[in-house]
């Protein structure tokens, strides 16, 4: 049938409604034709009840006008509004408990004074309609289902055979299949001509229910148009048919709060992207070579160290004619940037030197590198290629807590940032209130920090009861190795967000010369920026790939401190192979340990890392440890681990933890060791690095 | 999520059919399902969803079609092999060893972990003993996970219904499976169960776990979802992302009926 | 508590199991030196060597939900093969024994694979038909069976030249066999497969959903319990020194049932009680002549009745029922 213009029913005019000083509505427009059926949608809070109360009369409003057949009725008070055929079906039913159902819907009728035969016809109706209700018709209704109580509500609102029926949330808090069947009377109703308002959070069900529909937010009517036509838009789609998600309450709060300007669809960026341009493997090795030879001609020409180096090597740069003539080079260890301390491998001069950053020096003097310009342009672009990788855009906003200052860390996460179009958050490291505060408050989506930072703040969050408050979905951690349950907790705790382990060394510009793959196997790393060779960290020789070795670096476009054949003391091994991201970039695994990480005991070299996947094997635990080494007056050597149990792990499994704890470690390092558990939370945390290893064993010169 | 480009179909039927009798409950069904998302089968009562669950988990045997697991056919192998391929399940009726413990239902969950030797059964061997040990102690962090572990040594039919339903999730889930079916797992359950166990399923679904979820609670399939497929009659009818198949008039129609949108 | 004290009550719980079963062998140690009537130590062996059937018995029907009304067909297996073997072919009782229980295993395993197929009422009907078959064979197949009278000159066990002699050695002879099998069904039943064969007592398809493999589950179960019934019924016969065929018929199959539901079903400790109580029953009724079947069924009935879950199972379940709410009674709080 065709929709003529039809009468309006109910024609509300610049409404607005006051709780006292507090504005609620604020000029409602809206009209229900003549049996038709429309829907008022919005999330909690919006204004639906408010609006409803006003219509019937429960709140009268401060201003605007409500016409009901062309009549203002706007001030009457609710027993006029029934009397003039407004029936309502109450949020959460309202039943008289104690009444049965058949006294229920008499009730229903009592404004329009039917006589007894019209009343028993009128109950006929209802009955032939909720069946359900007839075969229950005795029973007090409290016994009654969700849904049966729905049904009584709306019978009880038919019964008064009202000219218009508003219904407040008839799913709220029904079973999901009874819905359905509430529905399904909704629509029959709809389909006999009934005129309806019906009032819905569930947006999707409201839609599809009614042929208008008002999108309410804060008391405002944000859209409006053909129910079948909001459907489908796609901004609106994303705005309130997510907005029902309880697990997504930002979303709801940004469409709630009718901001529709604010594009929440990605708008169109110029496809920037920062991946290099490589389109084989053979390519990237060519612009390698380039790289190199270049490095070498500039190390050479620029620095003295470099120039003393190559000539106690009896290498020239010309000798460099292909990848594999790197291994002709020597190699650059710490030690020769402290010896050359303040300005180690410099080659540049100094008027080209824009900044320097240093790293925390523990031992000795500090390790200064300088940076050109380009230097600095080079390294916040492919830092910009991690967030890229990640999944960062210009929506983002990037919470940064890591150290600034002389520290490389917080100024390349900043840049790399603000390089991507993010928006950063530099709060610096620390100050949990405030890292807590702008998570709710700015709806951070990225966090970056150490791994540690992560874990402190993620237990935070957890105790404070944030998760459902932030919008957090990329955590960008670096400078530290994590175990895996340390880096499931931090996820878990912070409502599933996902990891990104970012290597990277003050050496060689600072974090950022990888990250994470987005399938979270393998590191990516930046092979048009330096050249990663893995060797044994004795024998200095190279190691075929997959095999864990010392990370080796040269770089291919630095200038101020080129690092040839450099000595990271870093633990990794290459993962040969495609990867099933689709990036041809060449990639790593994590870090495992530094050389100096591992200790000796009883002989046997091992590394905390594999400690830690140990303890991150066996449930129930905890993310923390310590490794205590000690010897005792026989000159035998002990390990004492002490580890957390799980949180709300009670001490009862403690037993069986611990055997487990030492078999698993004998079977896997052959060490037997003591264990001692301790409650969750009770081992140190810190906002930089954590010290886990405690060795108090006299100390060889040699290790 | 990141998606990349190639991503795996981990499950995928193809054809899948399987008549009773004369009626066709499965007719040349083509199913898809990606790692690491979760998966929504819907439809109205009677589509062939169970019947589909059934297909995969080798309960029925289908006539025609395949089923590929992770590079695998599944097509005539016995149950108890397509569970130890890593693929587990939760019955829409409720199939819990209501006799035996709480605890024990959820280590029954790990029998493809146990070992299947009667000898080693008999005597002893340290190696059963770290095994068993090493099982009591995953089966207890489930039930820390899906809050039974009051209740750890209850018989398992002395639960309430919204308990049993969350240990049936806690006997799926504890294997740490590759896929897991999850049949109607909110059903019968009131507004606050149902939500804790859409949170649990969330939860799992964010530690990447793949899972097809059959339901019907929309609210559920939303929140929970990557993907749905729409069953009707047997038949796919639809499927996509949530928000395009809830519109999709096809769905609507097999599941409300037709609505006159305009009068 | 101080350390030493801690370890030994941690052993202690760690290893209870075996402890228990070491401590009921000890306790009944003394008995032969206190009670030295042979007739009465007789029926204790008796007690035994049906522990030891009962035991296998249990595993079957009690922890796996199955049902088998023709188990004496194995012990009489197990009887008649070993008598034959050590008699016939001069091997000693330990190899015969051996080789029968090799033996009733194929036997089982190629009964168990078709009729393991079935369930309820024709699994019953199959094993019944089986115990037939088999008691009808000892008794037709005289020249090897030795026919109705059965076969006698049995020699007894013996190890190290030493050989058991005479009720009292004999007695620790099979009870020591009856605690070693206690403890071995104890292990099964708390190891990955034992749950496996609960889960598939209660719910096959649940069971195969969790990758327990039905059919080979039923069948291994089968076969093991077969296998306890045989060195059972080697035991027997060289203990008895003589065997007939009567004591290996349909009867005898469901004495064994009813000591498996007497003493609990899947109550391995109660399969000991169970198998004392119905062997001894008949000779404390003794002197009740006639009414001995009647009262004897009468008696089984209403332990069924009052006591469902088994002798043992049923009291410990009251007593744990009842100091519960004791305790909760006097501390006021929940249990």
């Amino acid at each position: 049938m065709a929709m003529q213009s039809r009468k309006a029913l109910l024609k509300i005019e610049g409404l607005t409604l006051h709780y006292g000083a507090a504005q609620a509505l604020f000029g409602i427009d809206l009209e229900v034709a003549e049996g038709e059926t429309v829907a008022i949608v919005g999330a909690n809070g919006a204004g639906k009840s408010s609006l409803l109360k006003a219509i019937t009369g429960v709140i009268p409003p401060s201003g605007g006008r409500v016409l009901l057949d062309g009549q203002d009725v706007a001030g009457k008070s609710s027993s006029h509004m029934a009397s003039l055929g407004v029936a309502l079906t109450p949020e959460g039913r309202e039943m008289f408990g104690d009444l049965t159902v058949r006294e229920n819907l008499v009730l229903g009728a009592l404004a329009s004074k039917p006589g007894k035969a019209e009343l028993g016809r009128r109950l006929e109706e209802v009955f032939a309609r909720f069946p359900k209700l007839r075969e229950r018709s005795d029973q007090p209704t409290v016994t009654l289902s969700g849904g049966e109580q729905q049904m009584v509500a709306i019978g009880r609102a038919l019964m008064a055979r009202p000219r218009l029926l508003l219904l407040d949330e008839p799913s709220l808090g029904l079973a999901p299949l009874v819905t359905d069947e509430i529905f399904d009377i909704i629509h029959r109703l709809s389909r006999a001509g009934t005129t309806i308002l019906l009032v819905e959070q569930n947006a999707a069900r409201a839609l599809t229910a009614s042929t208008t529909a008002y999108l309410l937010a804060n008391g405002k009517i944000v859209r409006s148009g053909k129910s079948d036509a909001l459907l489908v838009h796609p901004e609106l789609r994303r705005a309130f048919l997510g907005a029902a998600s309880k697990d997504n309450p930002a979303q709801s709060r940004l469409g709630a709060a009718g901001l529709t300007n604010i594009r929440l669809e990605k708008p169109d960026m110029s496809r920037l992207t920062f991946m290099p341009p490589f389109a084989s493997e053979q390519e990237l090795a060519a612009h390698q070579l380039r790289g190199l030879q270049w490095t070498m001609r500039h190390a050479r020409e620029g620095s003295s160290f470099y120039r003393a180096w190559l000539d106690a090597a009896g290498v020239t740069p010309e000798d460099i004619r292909s990848l594999d003539d790197l291994g002709k080079l020597p190699f650059v260890t710490a030690d020769d940037l402290r010896d050359d301390y303040p300005f180690p491998l410099r080659s540049v001069p100094f008027e080209q030197i824009v900044r320097i950053h240093s790293s925390s020096g523990t031992t000795g003097k500090r390790k200064i590198l300088c940076y050109t310009q380009k230097d600095v342009d080079d390294w916040a672009h492919f830092f910009a290629r991690c967030y890229e990788m990640a999944g960062v855009t210009p929506l983002d906003r990037v919470q940064i807590s890591v150290g600034y200052g002389l520290w490389t860390a917080g100024v390349g996460f900043q840049a790399g940032a603000e390089r991507v179009g993010a928006m950063a958050v530099p709060t610096g490291p620390g100050n949990l209130d405030l890292q807590c505060e702008f998570l709710v408050d700015l709806q951070s989506t990225v966090f970056c920090c150490t791994a540690s930072m992560g874990l402190l703040l993620a237990e935070e969050v957890h105790k404070r009861g944030l998760a459902e408050k932030i919008t957090l979905k990329k955590v960008i951690y670096g400078s530290e190795r994590s175990s895996v349950s340390m880096r499931k907790k931090i996820s878990e705790l912070m409502g599933g967000v996902e990891l990104f382990d970012i290597p990277g060394l003050t050496e060689l510009y600072g974090p950022g010369t990888g990250i994470e793959c987005p399938h979270h196997d393998c590191i990516h790393y930046w092979a048009d920026y330096y050249i990663l060779e893995i060797l044994d960290p004795e024998t200095l020789k190279p190691l075929p790939p997959g095999e864990w070795g010392e990370m080796v670096v040269t770089t291919l476009a630095k200038e101020a401190a080129p690092l040839i054949r450099y000595r990271t003391r870093d633990i990794t091994r290459i993962i040969p192979g495609p990867c099933t991201c689709g990036s041809i970039l060449p990639r790593h695994s994590r870090i495992k340990g530094r050389t100096d990480d591992v200790f000796k005991f009883r002989g046997v070299n091992i590394y905390p890392s594999t400690i830690d996947a140990i303890l991150s094997s066996i449930p129930g635990l905890g993310s923390e440890y310590q490794i205590h080494l000690t010897r005792d007056a026989e000159e035998r050597d002990h390990m004492r681990l002490v580890v957390e149990r799980g949180e709300g792990v009670e001490r009862g499994r403690g037993e069986e933890l611990q055997r487990e704890i030492v078999y698993t470690v004998k079977h896997k390092v052959m060490v037997t060791a003591e264990v001692e558990l301790v409650d969750y939370g009770s081992l140190p945390r810190s906002e930089r690095k954590t010290k886990r290893v405690f060795d108090s064993r006299i100390q060889d010169s040699i290790i | 999520m990141a998606t990349a480009t190639s991503n795996q179909m981990f499950l995928r039927t193809s054809g899948l059919t399987k008549h009773f009798g004369g009626l066709p409950a499965l007719h040349e069904v083509g199913f898809s399902a990606r790692k690491g998302e979760v998966t929504a089968l819907i439809g109205p009562n009677g589509a062939g969803k169970t019947t589909f669950i059934n297909c995969l988990t080798g309960v029925l045997r289908p006539d025609r079609g395949s089923m590929v697991f992770d590079g695998r056919e599944l097509s005539g192998l016995p149950p108890h092999r397509i569970a130890r391929l890593g693929i587990s399940r939760t019955f829409q009726n409720l199939r819990l060893f209501s006799g035996i413990s709480v605890l024990d239902n959820v280590l029954c969950g790990l029998s493809a972990k146990a070992g299947d030797s009667f000898l080693e059964a008999f005597i002893r061997t340290p190696s059963l003993r770290h095994r068993e040990r090493r099982l009591w102690l995953t089966a207890l962090e489930a039930l820390d996970t899906f809050g039974l572990s009051a209740k750890a040594d209850w018989p398992a039919g002395a639960l309430s219904y919204g308990d049993k339903k969350r240990l049936e999730l806690a006997r799926a889930f504890v294997s740490g499976p590759k896929l897991v079916l999850l049949d109607e797992p909110v059903a019968g359950l009131n507004p606050d169960e149902t939500e804790r166990v859409g949170a649990l399923i969330r939860q799992m679904r964010r530690g990447g776990t793949t899972m097809i979820l059959v339901e019907h609670d929309m609210d559920l399939v939303m929140s929970a979802s990557d993907r749905v497929v729409v069953l009707d009659g047997g038949r796919r009818i639809a499927e996509g992302p949530p928000d395009d198949v809830r519109r999709n008039p096809l769905v609507l129609e097999a599941y409300l009926g037709k609505i006159s949108v305009t009068a | 508590m101080n350390a030493r004290a801690a370890a030994t009550a941690s052993f202690i719980t760690r290893h209870r199991i075996g402890l228990s079963v070491l401590g009921l062998f000890f306790a009944l140690s003394p008995v032969p030196l206190v009670l030295t009537n042979p007739w009465k130590l007789g029926i204790l062996n008796l007690i035994a060597l049906h522990a030891i059937v009962v035991l296998g018995l249990n595993l079957f029907i009690g922890y796996a939900g199955q049902i088998s009304l023709g188990h004496a067909a194995f012990f009489g297996l197990g009887a008649y093969g070993s008598a034959i073997l050590t008699t016939a072919s001069g091997l000693s009782p330990w190899a015969a024994m051996g080789l029968t229980a090799a033996g009733v295993a194929l036997i089982a395993l190629a009964i168990g694979v078709p009729t393991l197929r079935l369930s309820g009422h024709y699994l019953a009907m199959a094993t019944l038909g089986f115990n037939i078959v088999v008691h009808n064979i000892f008794v037709q197949w005289d020249r090897v069976t030795g026919g109705p009278s059965g076969l006698s000159g049995i020699p007894p066990f013996g190890v190290f030249g030493f050989t058991f002699q005479g009720e009292v050695q004999q007695y620790y002879l099979l009870w020591g066999t009856a605690m070693a099998t206690l403890m071995l069904s104890l292990n099964l039943v708390r190891s990955g497969v034992g749950r496996g064969l609960a889960a598939l007592a209660e719910d096959e398809i649940s069971a195969a959903a969790m990758g327990v493999d039905v059919r080979r589950g039923k069948i291994a179960v089968f076969t093991v319990s077969a296998v306890f019934a045989s060195i059972g019924g080697s035991l027997f016969a060289h203990y008895m020194g003589t065997i007939t065929p009567d004591t290996f018929g349909i009867f005898a199959s469901i004495d064994f049932v009813i000591m498996v539901v007497i003493g609990g079903m899947g109550s391995l400790w109660g399969s000991l009680a169970g198998a004392a109580f119905v062997t001894l029953l008949p000779h404390l009724l003794g002197t009740l002549e006639d009414s001995k079947d009647i009262i004897y069924g009468l008696i089984v009935v209403v332990i069924l009745l009052v006591l469902p879950r088994g002798l043992i199972a049923e009291l410990v379940h009251l007593a744990k029922t009842r100091l519960a709410r004791r305790w909760s009674a006097v501390t006021n709080r929940p249990t």
